[in-house]
């Protein structure tokens, strides 16, 4: 598909078409889940993220296709509202480097599209770290542990209450992982299903 | 100094904090090195909504973190513990002020340059294709989602049916991305 000059132009438009396509989710979708504080938000996002970037590349299947996508959709990340967007744009970034590495390898099959769609919607958790460390500095883990081990005692919880609080927060983000996986395989099906009869 | 060289520099020094333990002095001297290129980056940092988690994160956590050595509202507070946060907001505000003055000195017609020479070909046409593009799919999106709803009043069944709305949405997509193909085509633009 590459080899001749249609293929490459097409390459190049359908991957800047639907980074595109996220760039807008991100910039409309993002900006408000922002604004109203939902929780699991990157999660949220990170599935919409990763269903159309299994989509496209369905329809142009060569290695490092996802890679481009998400780079467009980093590019319309910076324009939009709102102070400072190097967090999810970092966010964007190694969904975008996830995801290209799972369809490689695996291709856009029912355990791909699955385990891609998985892996971005759990890719908040080391996100989550990255920009922590990233904003605030190295000390900042210490600190939030200091305050978390402060609030078990003053609520006389016991010593390791936070393994449930962080228990929780991955058994969320596995669960949006789950449903955007389902959602993706289904809309996969629809779309082979349109198009090929 | 050249732009692309004085960003290198001020991107080295915002590292060097990352990983060194003089936060005050790379980032006072972060601070005083965009004070000199361009004051206003200093104060375009975000609204009180993006400050609000960290202050009060704060101030708040000395009540349970960290060695109390005095009382505050009568309740036992940590002045080190307050002092070492204090670290963490210069830290985001450091972090803010540099990303403030990349987007107040760098447009989008720059960033697509600094694209090109970092080996991504064609980022000035890609990110016109981009920009043209995200408007007509934003329209379809529209469109489409007001369709979904009049044709689903029911709730369950607009959550039924959600990768219906989602494939349109792609589909749709891709014949925006077919027509943008074959125009290139047959005008003979390489990409």
């Amino acid at each position: 598909m590459i080899n001749n000059p249609a293929g490459k132009i097409r390459l190049a438009v359908y991957t800047t078409v639907f980074g595109a396509l996220w760039g807008l989710a991100e910039m409309f979708i993002g900006s408000w889940l922002h604004a109203v504080n939902f929780p699991f938000r990157g999660a949220l996002l990170a599935g919409f993220g990763a269903i159309i970037l299994c989509t496209e590349r369905t329809y142009t299947p060569i290695r490092g296709a996802t890679f481009y996508t998400g780079l467009v959709a980093i590019l319309l990340k910076f324009l939009s509202i709102g102070s400072v967007k190097i967090a999810p744009a970092a966010g964007i970034f190694i969904e975008t480097v996830i995801a290209e590495a799972i369809l490689s390898a695996l291709g856009t099959g029912k355990a791909g599209v699955w385990l891609t769609v998985m892996a971005a919607c759990l890719e908040g958790i080391p996100h989550f770290f990255v920009t922590n460390w990233l904003m605030y500095g190295t000390g900042i883990f210490g600190a939030y542990l200091a305050v978390v081990k402060g609030m078990q005692e003053f609520f006389g919880l016991p010593g390791n209450s936070w393994k449930f609080i962080v228990l929780l927060w991955l058994a969320g983000h596995a669960a949006l992982g789950t449903v955007y996986s389902v959602l993706a395989v289904r809309t996969l099906k629809y779309l082979e299903h349109r198009d090929h009869g | 100094m050249a732009k692309n060289t004085y960003l290198a520099v001020l991107a080295a020094v915002f590292l060097l904090s990352l990983c060194l333990p003089w936060a005050w002095t790379l980032g006072g001297l972060l601070v005083a090195l965009i004070a000199f290129k361009d004051p206003a980056a200093l104060r375009k940092i975000g609204g009180l909504g993006f400050w609000a988690f960290p202050t009060l994160f704060v101030l708040l956590s000395p009540f349970m973190a960290g060695e109390p050595d005095r009382a505050v509202l009568t309740l036992p507070y940590s002045m080190p513990q307050l002092r070492i946060n204090m670290s963490f907001l210069m830290h985001a505000y450091c972090f803010t002020v540099l990303m403030s003055y990349f987007g107040r000195n760098y447009t989008l017609a720059e960033t697509a340059g600094l694209g090109e020479k970092l080996g991504l070909k064609k980022t000035g046409l890609k990110t016109a294709i981009a920009l043209c593009s995200a408007k007509k799919l934003r329209r379809m999106i529209i469109e489409t989602a007001r369709t979904y709803a009049r044709t689903r009043p029911a709730k369950t069944d607009k959550a039924k049916d959600l990768h219906i709305l989602l494939g349109a949405i792609i589909r749709n997509t891709a014949l925006t991305a077919e027509e943008i193909s074959v125009l290139f085509y047959i005008r003979k633009i390489e990409l």
